[in-house]
């Protein structure tokens, strides 16, 4: 606790000398600094971030920022979450698209954030194993060695999905290793099996088979991305971090259109993923509900979720409360002052009951 | 023959007696840059100078330790670690020792293996994870492959220097007096290259342990790198610099290992450093 307490208030004190006008209405500031928990394959600057990956490729922040001489620098994280952390920490970020478990990690260590809208959810996580492998079900993966991007988004949902077969980490050889670099080691039988979000590329693909997927009947065990900024900055700079909330919600809502999908598309395709891989992924979800920035019920408890599963698993040390992290201000401005307050559907807390 | 070995050690200087200073004031010598260090990080934690998420207090890391000592983690992550660096460093050994003797004492061999080996050599042993992960896999082969290159090139070496450079009047001697094999080795070959071929076998351990971590930061399931490794995934950094004092600690004491191993063995067999 004392380290939150000494972190935010150093960030708050080093934020109070780069900004005078602190927390005064109109306050610019000279840059924003975005940090993406992702990076396409070989390491190319984009991502699969929702309304977030909208923003950069269509620059919607330079353009909402132009006027006022703010500069926008977009920073893509090859080393996903923890690295996200590590720079938040650093204070070289005033944004971030995370997974939830990191944003937990960094927050039980005293990373001082807020949590502004959600940018993808019920994603589904895979098991890839190689096609001539025996393995059939979760059950036969015990004592096999196995891939996980630990420390990542993903390493909370494997453990999930691990407990819905009665296993555990413990249980196999788990080896650390990103998803595209995982899913080239089962393809060349150097590993029994993967866990992979996106990850697969076509060469590794036909080598591989899908043992098992998370359905969309079970939202609760997806990981769940979210944009979140930092204590100072939302100190500091109130009225930008609105600004950036109505522009990524405005992505949000062109994201949901139906007619927007090839586009969306082509935007996911600067990654270097290939196009029917990109299709096959997202073709699956509806666009209303999965490029929902809403708090709803849903969302909400599974970050509460996360945050108890984070601490049940021994991801982290300390409890993380994720009532108070949540600072819904600048998303309610955003929907009422563009007229979506109602666009997008609500759930209840299981994700499968719609409530609006 | 008693009369020759009685002969032989004044014609060749008689071994160096190794005079270790007095252990006290080496003791606090060493504590020297150590304690300078410490008061360097904690001034540098306590103000805050590097972000504490970042650099852990020294008083952080006792305690990050504390939990790795009583959770058991930390010592059965050194008995994985150190099985897989005994076991890299013996195949190391066990190659490189015989190939530098063959290199030595073979013209043909030398000009046969030479070229190859040092070439082989200069390429840094990161250069060579990606070819080897391509032959070994990720497993456990790999790892051993990895440690024993690290180990086997500066065993090869030295040893290959140290049986080149024993003095050539010291062999004519020998053959002068008509000594056995046994007594040559015994007073001729071993004080002669032991010293060097501990330089080698000590910095092969160095280096097999530092390809060890190196290696189980990169595909393991277990063993102190993939401690290390896993602790900054899950930005536990006070974790992640325990782990890392433990390592060199280890290593430290490795390295003292061998050194008194050495000493013993020249005290016996006597040596020229």
């Amino acid at each position: 606790m004392l380290t939150r307490r000494r972190l935010t208030a150093s960030l708050a004190a080093a934020s109070l000398l780069a900004a005078p006008g602190l927390g005064r209405a109109g306050a610019v500031p000279r840059r924003l600094r975005i940090g993406v928990a992702m990076a396409g394959l070989g390491g190319r600057p984009y991502s699969f971030a929702g309304a977030v990956a909208v923003m950069h490729v269509q620059g919607l922040l330079e353009k909402e920022f132009a006027s006022g001489g703010t500069s926008v620098e977009w920073h893509f994280f090859a080393g996903a979450g923890p690295a996200v952390n590590e720079a938040l920490a650093n204070n070289a970020l005033d944004f971030a698209w995370q997974g939830d478990m990191a944003e937990i990690v960094g927050r039980s260590r005293g990373l001082a954030t807020k949590q502004l809208f959600v940018a993808g959810n019920r994603f589904p996580v895979a098991v890839a194993v190689a096609k001539d492998s025996s393995i059939a079900s979760l059950a036969d993966l015990r004592g096999k060695t196995v891939a996980n991007f630990q420390g990542t988004t993903l390493q909370l949902a494997v453990d999930r999905i691990l407990a819905t077969a009665g296993l555990r980490e413990q249980d196999m050889q788990m080896v650390n290793l990103d998803q595209v670099t995982a899913s080239e080691a089962v393809a060349q039988h150097q590993i029994d099996a993967s866990f992979i979000e996106f990850g697969l590329t076509p060469q590794t693909e036909k080598l591989l088979k899908i043992i098992y997927r998370s359905g969309p009947g079970e939202p609760e065990l997806s990981p769940q991305t979210s944009f979140i900024t930092t204590e100072a900055f939302a100190l500091a700079y109130p009225d930008t971090v609105d600004r950036v909330v109505r522009v990524a919600v405005g992505a949000a809502h062109w994201a949901s259109l139906g007619q927007n999908r090839p586009a969306l598309y082509a935007i996911y395709g600067k990654t270097g993923y290939p196009p029917v891989f990109i299709k096959s992924m997202f073709d699956q979800q509806d666009p209303l509900v999965f490029s929902s920035p809403l708090w709803d019920a849903f969302a909400a408890s599974q970050l509460a979720r996360s945050a108890a599963d984070s601490y049940k698993f021994g991801l982290i040390r300390t409890q993380v409360n994720t009532a108070q992290w949540l600072d819904r201000g600048p998303l309610d401005r955003a929907l009422a002052s563009l007229g979506l307050q109602h666009y997008w559907p609500q759930f209840g807390a299981d994700g499968l009951t719609r409530v609006s | 023959m008693s009369q020759t070995t009685q002969i032989l050690p004044r014609v060749i200087p008689s071994p160096r007696r190794w005079k270790l200073p007095t252990p006290r004031l080496s003791v606090l010598r060493g504590a020297i840059v150590p304690v300078l260090l410490l008061g360097i990080w904690q001034f540098v934690s306590a103000r805050g100078i590097v972000a504490n998420l970042i650099l852990p207090s020294p008083w952080q890391v006792v305690q990050a330790l504390h939990v790795l000592v009583t959770s058991g983690l930390l010592l059965s992550s050194i008995e994985i670690s150190l099985q897989r660096l005994f076991l890299g460093y013996g195949i190391g050994i066990g190659i490189g020792l015989p190939l530098g003797v063959l290199m030595a004492v073979s013209p043909l061999a030398r000009k046969l293996i030479a070229p190859s080996f040092y070439a082989v050599a200069r390429v840094p042993l990161l250069a060579w994870v990606p070819f080897l992960m391509v032959i070994f896999g990720i497993g456990e082969a790999l790892k051993l492959a990895i440690i024993a290159k690290a180990a086997l090139t500066p065993v090869t070496m030295n040893t290959e220097r140290a049986i080149a450079a024993i003095p050539r009047g010291w062999v004519e001697l020998g053959r002068l007096y008509r000594l056995s094999w046994f007594t040559a080795l015994r007073r001729i070959l071993l004080p002669a290259t032991l010293p060097p071929i501990f330089v080698g076998l000590r910095l092969g351990l160095v280096q097999a342990w530092a390809a060890l971590v190196v290696v189980e930061l990169l595909a393991a399931s277990r063993g102190l790198g993939f401690e290390l490794a896993m602790s900054r995934q899950l930005f536990q950094l006070d974790t992640m610099v325990a782990l890392m004092l433990v390592i060199g600690v280890i290593g430290f004491i490795l390295d003292r290992g061998v050194a008194r191993i050495e000493f013993i063995l020249i005290r016996r067999f006597g040596g020229v450093a």
